[in-house]
């Protein structure tokens, strides 16, 4: 143990000052269907200059997935390995379409600062904030979220938490899903954006430039 | 604006500026518009506030329990945790990890603790190219300028100062709108992510229970350090450690908030240890440096202590009346403001900034803004107290650290005392507007007004839906 250490924590008081506030729980929040708190993901996401396609079938998030191909010119995509993505057939429709696909596998970066989508399917969600939830895995790269100009995320409308105060209880979750804390989590809300300059919001400045939820209102 | 100047010579220069006094006022102007706005909209608002608050207030008082429980945990998620007693000594530490894996440029998110140790300098010294990542760090860094502004570091500059800055020291010309400038950024620090050999952030908050590391933003700069070079360098003052996740959370709800208005930034991360077997991006390397700097000092010292629960939202300097006239730089120190004026005076210390405390009118301002209340009015009061009776003793060496550790007892015995000051300036303020009527004070009352205190934030914004209605 460092001599610093030592020093640093020998002159750290222990002693209480004045006594401190009881942490009070927030009131319960009205009950909704996850069909609700999905509407509610799209509205904050709208707000926040992100885009929310819902869909209600697996032809119509197709449909969807399709149209933003279309729209962006998509050449190159970074999909990650995941059971969603895959179930709704979404490699072979992009591969159909002459898209290029990256997968996990090598050094993600600069494989996906190359790509013209990224493709995630969120682990998460957070209604009132308009936020998404994707944590780092082998098969599902950071890169893949944050390099392309475009980020293209899935969410079921099961894995839409009401509000921030979840955010504890989502973060144990995904501990157990991954058997550990995930290296990194990320809540992603609207595109990267900046207002350094004159206080003029601009999207896009190191991450995606476009943020487009795709919400599924339907049992995959 | 030169930091070797006095306080109050650098004030003349800015008030003399009539375009920083009207960025200034513009941009201060929107962000306390923008954070009232939000808060009188916020659902169960006043029981997140104070929930923050307590979390904050908490930890700062368990730090001695709270810090050695947070290395326990990170250690055991495979990082490694430093100890920083000073400025110097962080450096150290960051310049040896670079220098032992041969880094020869390092990415940076904002981190006003990196600006509180120089470690750009130090870095360069060294020869390690160091780049600013964050779009207000990086137009600052290339007018070799410190930050004006905890939140929005370039905002004194106006698009045409930046274009000027881009044409004249990376060739780029452009059409001069923010949109083209931030895409010249954004190419130029995209290659710079993608080849550096560390990234070095701040931390916003560390969670001691878990081990975790938690960081705030809305450009991805900071997920761009942590995502592609091999190593990650986390630098937190030992004062932003939180005890749980549930804790953590309630300081995540207030921080946006109070900050930009946001219920969430764009991204909010949180890193547990290096990248894991089989992942493919992520730093392979974490790295926790914990410093002091000082700030061991202020937390043993009972009635200064709560100054570490700041969570740098920046809401103190907006609301502040000196703030909004002179800028950032004329504090000539790291941090500027209301909370800048306390932490450059208790934590880096000297005679350069002891003019600082004449920054506070005591209108109480910022007090009433600070989301984990921080009573800033009395705190300053209580160091101009000190000062003065070190001046009756003589003054001289380590007066500034002799402050924390002498007379605190009296004013913390004493809290009626500040109560009595406050209650002052507000029954001031009928009387100034009387004064403006005689001669010869009318010419200097005439157009001067003390700022109106209204009630605690903590209570008035219980109100505002009230208000908001009628």
């Amino acid at each position: 143990m460092s001599a610093a250490r030592e020093a640093i924590l020998s002159r750290l008081s222990r002693e209480p000052g004045a006594p401190l506030p009881q942490r009070s729980p927030l009131p319960a929040p009205e009950a909704k269907t996850p069909s609700e708190h999905l509407s509610r993901l799209g509205t904050e996401l709208a707000k926040l200059s992100a885009r929310f396609v819902r869909a209600g079938s697996p032809d119509e998030a197709q449909a969807a997935v399709a149209a933003v191909l279309e729209e962006f010119g998509v050449k190159t995509a970074a999909l990650w390995d995941n059971p969603l993505l895959a179930a709704l057939g979404l490699p072979e429709l992009m591969s159909a379409r002459g898209v290029e696909l990256l997968r996990p596998g090598g050094e993600a970066c600069g494989p996906a600062a190359r790509a013209d989508l990224g493709l995630t399917a969120a682990d998460g969600a957070v209604a009132e904030s308009g936020t998404i939830i994707v944590r780092a895995a082998p098969s599902q790269p950071r890169a893949f979220s944050l390099l392309p100009p475009v980020h293209l995320a899935l969410v079921r409308a099961d894995q839409v938490s009401p509000r921030l105060a979840d955010v504890p209880d989502i973060l144990a979750r995904l501990a157990r899903e991954a058997g550990g804390p995930p290296s990194a989590v990320h809540f992603i809300s609207g595109p990267s954006c900046t207002a350094d300059i004159e206080l003029v919001k601009v999207l896009g400045v190191h991450g995606p430039t476009t943020l487009i939820v795709l919400g599924l209102d339907f049992t995959p | 604006m030169s930091r070797d100047t006095t306080f109050a010579a650098r004030s003349r220069e800015a008030l003399a500026d009539v375009a920083l006094r009207r960025t200034l006022s513009r941009v201060t102007g929107h962000f306390t518009a923008t954070r009232e706005r939000t808060l009188a909209a916020w659902e169960h608002g006043a029981t997140k506030l104070a929930n923050g608050a307590a979390a904050r207030l908490r930890a700062v008082e368990n730090l001695a329990t709270l810090l050695p429980e947070l290395e326990e945990k990170v250690t055991a998620l495979g990082g490694t945790v430093h100890w920083a007693e000073d400025a110097a000594a962080a450096r150290t530490i960051i310049l040896g990890l670079a220098q032992e894996r041969g880094v020869t440029s390092v990415v940076k998110g904002k981190s006003m603790v990196s600006e509180e140790i120089g470690l750009n300098a130090a870095l360069a010294a060294s020869g390690i190219t160091a780049f600013e990542t964050d779009l207000g760090e990086y137009i600052v860094q290339l007018a070799h300028e410190p930050p004006s502004h905890i939140i929005a570091p370039a905002i004194h500059k106006s698009r045409e100062d930046v274009a000027a800055l881009f044409e004249k020291e990376l060739g780029e010309t452009s059409d001069g709108t923010p949109e083209m400038l931030t895409a010249i950024a954004r190419r130029r620090l995209r290659e710079a992510f993608l080849n550096a050999g560390m990234g070095i952030t701040g931390v916003n908050f560390a969670v001691a229970e878990t081990g975790a590391v938690c960081l705030l933003e809305n450009e991805g700069n900071i997920r761009a350090s942590t995502t592609c070079p091999p190593v990650h360098v986390a630098l937190m003052g030992l004062e932003k450690v939180v005890a749980t996740t549930v804790e953590a959370a309630d300081v995540l709800q207030v921080l946006p908030k109070s900050a930009t208005g946001q219920s969430m930034p764009a991204y909010f991360s949180v890193f547990s240890g290096a990248r894991r077997p089989g992942e493919t991006d992520g730093a392979r390397e974490f790295h926790l440096v914990i410093l002091d700097n000082g700030r061991s000092r202020i937390q043993a010292d009972p009635l200064f202590r709560q100054l570490l629960a700041c969570v740098r939202c920046g809401a103190c300097l907006n609301y502040c009346p000196v703030y909004r006239v002179i800028g950032g730089h004329a504090y000539g120190a790291t941090y500027s403001g209301p909370i800048g004026l306390l932490l450059s005076t208790l934590l880096s210390g000297g005679e350069a900034h002891r003019g600082l405390p004449a920054a506070c009118t005591g209108c109480g301002a910022c007090v009433k803004a600070c989301p984990v209340g921080v009573n800033h009015g009395r705190l300053i009061m209580e160091i101009k107290r000190r000062m003065v009776e070190e001046d009756f003793l003589g003054g001289g060496d380590g007066f500034l650290a002799s402050l924390l550790a002498k007379g605190y007892a009296f004013a913390a015995k004493r809290p009626q005392l500040f109560a009595l000051a406050a209650g002052s300036v507000r029954r001031l303020d009928p009387e100034l507007a009387r004064l403006s009527r005689l001669a010869p004070l009318a010419r200097y009352a005439a157009g001067r007004e003390l700022p109106r205190p209204k009630e605690p934030f903590s209570e008035r914004w219980l109100q505002m839906d009230t208000e908001e209605e009628a």
